[in-house]
């Protein structure tokens, strides 16, 4: 076991301190061991927290290695709008980002745009048609999603839109100060790069569909019907719906809005709807019956929204929509509210108070109260449950705010995603495991796990206490510049810059990589059995487990949780 | 070259003419301006060695022990409660064998809090097999600490160089520099055939079992009975190529005393202070200043005190239940000498040992045949 023997005479002939001339590695410590360290792939907090299912963390680290082209191209295999989303995505990744914990997230809705603004792609056409086609009805984020990833697999895609333009909500919905119409449209362009056609102004029936040879065929026509308070009957001249009056504004067809305007609801289309409105040269006031913070818009919103002058009453439920003789509209009755108790939802209940009323003046009201899932356009029902975007029919698939109840950009092209997958796997006759292509908590599907057969790691996300906050020194979070305040008040500008490169690759480097190892060598250094080595492909770690004591040490100083111990079986 | 240096400034230039190649140390309080000094001097390109952070003294001399094993001279500072945290690593290097040098300026140690000068510190780790050098002056603390790498390389024991806070360490005075040339000749590179080496596996405080361990003890301890040799050596060359020489102890009118005070690092003046004033009274008063403590200069202490009647240890430290550490040795040293020992204990935690108090000592030893107890504490305010 020991090798060569050596013979000591006397003290002279002893080194001077205990030393071998060899290595210790005839001496097996592993068998002391009562854990081992296992080096794995763990799932990233952000993940989770995006719908579209963009693969964060790998994108960030492209950015980091200098990437810009491969960030965009990762990003792309999931998600074909990372300049929209990069734009107007509520960035739900950056909530659940473990950076937030020690300082403030990573600005990964930030990284995203510069990726989309910086880096270069080309679309290209399927390696090989398949022989299949798809029609897709609606050309929304749902709709253009799952046409970009069925084109992806081979199938030849027709996308009708009844509207004149392509985009639907993003084109009609969202104002071109958030998100710039050339944006959209490069975007969109992509798509058509990669074969896939476009039929506008055209609303394909049922009939049609039957006669046409379509093999499928996805119906994702949006959230369009108003849900309106009790004004709904006094509507006419001089009250719009929100929708109505956005896609006008979209199309550059109002371009001048004088007087007072009254803009009544709490969510992201109220605020749209009133900073569009100030835009073209009105007075907007936003009347909601709860108060500030019940409001489902996106806070940041509301905030440019004070800032850019909009006024503001809360508390306060409209009763009747008042008109001179003339028939035009000179105001609003309110009613005053309070808080009621919490109902099952988990929001307070609105008390009206009928003896506390007061008159908003205003020459134009704005109904922004919600919409409602349109009718499914064909004689078809969704199945219950819907995940599988399936229907009564089993070639006509439902996808996005249809019958999806989260009405965000990031979840339609998670629906898109979803959608393409059960179309696929009814035409290839395959059997999906959703299990293994779903991010658990997110609900978002993972393209690389469908198409490429990637394993989503199992287990919980990493969480805080298990990233080593030493190895990650403070650095604060990258501020974006915005367009001047008086420009914003006075034109669609778009308000959010790009974040400048050098800000973007810091920006990156704040990232943990939570759960995913970057080779850091930590483990390794700092392993007091020398028991940790890096793999021969050079592509993770391999633990020694003839000298590994399972001290653990390695786990503890992973910045990022890749090392877990696991108890042996003894 | 002269130039006036604070004590811990003159420790970092001795360091420098030394040309150390690794440095390791913890920066915050209790450590002092030795480190600094020296990190600034490697910034500045003024020594080419490795300077390394870290977060405690336990690693800090970790980091001088690996550097060490490489084969490289090497270098750490500390004080006080830093020195205590080191002292699992004290043993290790001088098991080792590792020609470690370091600076300990002496700290009391808390509770309460003090930063102030007091020794029990380093001689608390007097079991520990480092030699321990005490300082009287920053001239000799640039000095020593030339010395001490040429003493820890040629034996392979790491030597404490050791001077008390602020008498000393924040106290300017008038230093030579010697010329570089001049220490380049005194000290060549270190050359360790047995340092570590890539491609030659070697593992470095291996298991030892009852059938070993005991020979490596003995065979640090037989090495010990070289120092004073060793050093005697060392201090000649010294003297012969810069021109000065301080001696394991320095006896100072103690031919024909008959009252001998020994004292250690900054109460050599004082000491020598006092003693020339009792001479102008008449009284035949003598002192040692003891400049080696580990290994204890016991035979040369004998030899320093024969004319001696009576002796007295100045102790600026204190082991509770036995008294001053020094008077300890002393007693030890002295054997079956029949002669009285005076053990006074005074300046604990910083507080001025005054020549008056000094000369009360001596009072107290004229005025007696023996002393009233085994410990004395002088210059207590309750």
């Amino acid at each position: 076991m020991l090798g060569k023997l050596v013979q000591f005479h006397s003290i002279e002939e002893l080194p001077d301190s205990p030393v071998t001339r060899g290595t210790t590695l005839w001496n097996p410590t592993g068998t002391w061991r009562s854990v081992r360290p296992i080096h794995v792939t763990r799932l990233s907090p952000c993940l989770l927290g995006c719908p579209a299912g963009n693969p964060i963390e790998t994108f960030i680290r492209r950015i980091e290695e200098g990437n810009v082209n491969g960030a965009l191209s990762v990003i792309r295999e999931e998600n074909p709008f990372p300049g929209i989303c990069g734009r107007v995505c509520f960035h739900p990744c950056e909530g659940s980002c473990n950076r937030g914990f020690l300082d403030q997230p990573v600005a990964i809705h930030q990284l995203e745009r510069w990726v989309a603004d910086h880096g270069t792609w080309k679309p290209k056409m399927p390696d090989e048609e398949n022989g299949k086609s798809v029609a897709v009805l609606g050309s929304g984020p749902t709709g253009l999603t799952a046409a970009y990833h069925l084109r992806r697999m081979g199938y030849a895609v027709t996308v009708f839109e009844k509207e004149r333009e392509l985009g639907g909500l993003l084109r009609y919905g969202i104002p071109s100060y958030r998100l710039p119409k050339n944006v959209l449209d490069q975007e969109i362009n992509n798509l058509r790069a990669m074969g896939i056609a476009f039929v506008t102004s055209k609303a394909l029936t049922e009939k049609e569909f039957g006669e046409s040879g379509f093999d499928a065929a996805l119906l994702a026509v949006g959230a369009q019907k108003f849900q309106n308070p009790r004004l709904v009957h006094q509507a006419g001249e001089g009250v719009w719906q929100a929708l109505e009056f956005l896609k006008k504004v979209n199309e550059g067809g109002m371009i001048s809005l004088k007087g007072k305007i009254l803009v009544i609801g709490g969510g992201n289309a109220a605020i749209d709807v009133a900073r569009c409105a100030l835009r073209i040269g009105a007075e907007v006031t936003v009347a909601y019956r709860r108060a500030r913070e019940d409001m489902p818009a996106f806070e940041e919103e509301v905030e440019a929204a004070i800032e850019e002058g909009v006024g503001f009453t809360f508390l306060s439920a409209p009763q009747s929509v008042k008109r001179d003789a003339d028939g035009r509209v000179v105001g609003v009755g309110f009613a005053r509210t309070r808080p009621g108790k919490l109902d099952a939802s988990g929001r307070r209940k609105v008390m009206i108070d009928p003896h506390d009323t007061f008159t908003i003046d205003a020459s134009t009201v704005i109904l922004a109260t919600g919409e409602k899932p349109a009718d499914l356009p064909w004689d078809v029902e969704a199945k219950p449950g819907a995940s599988l975007c399936e229907t009564d029919r089993q070639n006509i698939f439902v996808a996005g705010d249809v019958i999806g109840s989260q009405r965000t950009v990031a979840y339609a092209i998670g629906w898109g995603k979803r959608a393409a997958v059960s179309i696929d796997a009814f035409l290839q006759s395959k059997k999906v495991d959703f299990r293994k292509i779903e991010i658990p908590g997110s609900g978002g599907i993972s393209m690389r796990a469908y198409l490429e057969g990637y394993e989503i790691p199992e287990g919980d996300a990493v969480p805080f206490e298990e990233i080593n906050d030493f190895y990650f020194p403070d650095a604060k979070r990258s501020k974006v510049r915005h367009l001047p305040l008086n420009q914003r008040k006075t034109g669609f500008g778009e308000i959010v810059k790009v974040l400048a490169s050098p800000q973007a690759l810091k920006e990156a480097s704040r990232c943990f990589h939570c759960g995913d190892c970057v080779m850091c060598d930590n483990c390794l250094i700092f392993c007091p059995d020398v028991a940790i080595t890096r793999s021969d492909d050079g592509e993770g770690y391999e633990v020694d487990l003839d000298h590994c004591k399972g001290c653990g040490i390695c786990a503890r100083e992973c910045p990022r949780g890749a090392i877990i111990m696991v108890e042996e079986n003894i | 070259m002269k130039k006036v240096l604070m004590g811990n400034f003159a420790a970092s230039h001795g360091v420098r003419l030394s040309r150390a190649q690794v440095i390791s140390a913890y920066p915050i309080t209790p450590q002092t301006h030795v480190v600094e000094e020296l990190s600034a001097m490697v910034a500045r390109g003024e020594l080419k060695a490795k300077f390394i952070k870290v977060e405690s003294e336990h690693s800090a001399l970790a980091c001088c022990i690996a550097a060490s094993v490489m084969g490289v001279r090497t270098f750490t500072a500390t004080s006080s409660h830093g020195l205590l945290l080191m002292h699992e690593l004290l043993h290790w290097a001088s098991g080792g064998r590792l020609p470690i040098v370091m600076v300990a300026v002496n700290r009391a140690i808390a509770p309460g809090w003090n930063i102030w000068n007091e020794q029990t510190d380093t001689l608390s780790q007097r079991d520990t097999g480092w030699i321990q050098l005490y300082c009287a002056s920053n001239q000799e603390i640039l000095d020593t600490v030339i010395q001490a790498f040429k003493l820890s390389e040629s034996l392979k024991i790491p030597v404490m160089v050791i001077y008390d806070a602020f008498i000393l360490s924040h106290t300017y005075e008038p230093v030579d520099i010697p010329d570089q040339k001049l220490i380049d000749a005194f000290l060549p590179p270190l050359n360790n055939p047995e340092a570590l080496e890539v491609g030659k596996a070697r593992a470095f405080g291996s298991v030892t079992n009852p059938d070993f361990h005991m020979e490596f003890r003995i065979k640090l301890h037989d090495t010990y009975g070289r120092v004073f040799g060793e050093f005697e050596k060392i201090e000649n060359e010294y003297e012969t190529q810069v021109g000065r020489k301080y001696g394991i102890l320095e006896p100072y009118r103690c031919e024909d005393a008959e009252l001998v005070m020994i004292a250690a690092g900054s109460l050599a003046g004082p000491t020598q202070m006092v003693v020339d004033g009792l001479r102008k009274k008449g009284i035949k008063a003598g002192r040692i200043k003891l400049k080696m403590f580990r290994p204890f200069p016991g035979g040369q202490l004998r030899k320093a005190l024969k004319p001696a009647k009576k002796i007295l240890v100045l102790d600026r430290d204190l082991s509770p239940g036995t008294g001053g550490i020094f008077a300890y040795e002393v007693r030890a040293a002295l054997k079956e000498d029949s002669r009285p020992v005076w053990g006074f204990v005074a300046g604990l935690g910083g507080r001025d040992i005054t020549p008056d108090l000094i000369e009360s000592m001596f009072f107290d030893a004229l005025g007696a045949d023996v002393p009233l107890s085994t410990t004395i504490f002088k210059g207590v305010r309750l």
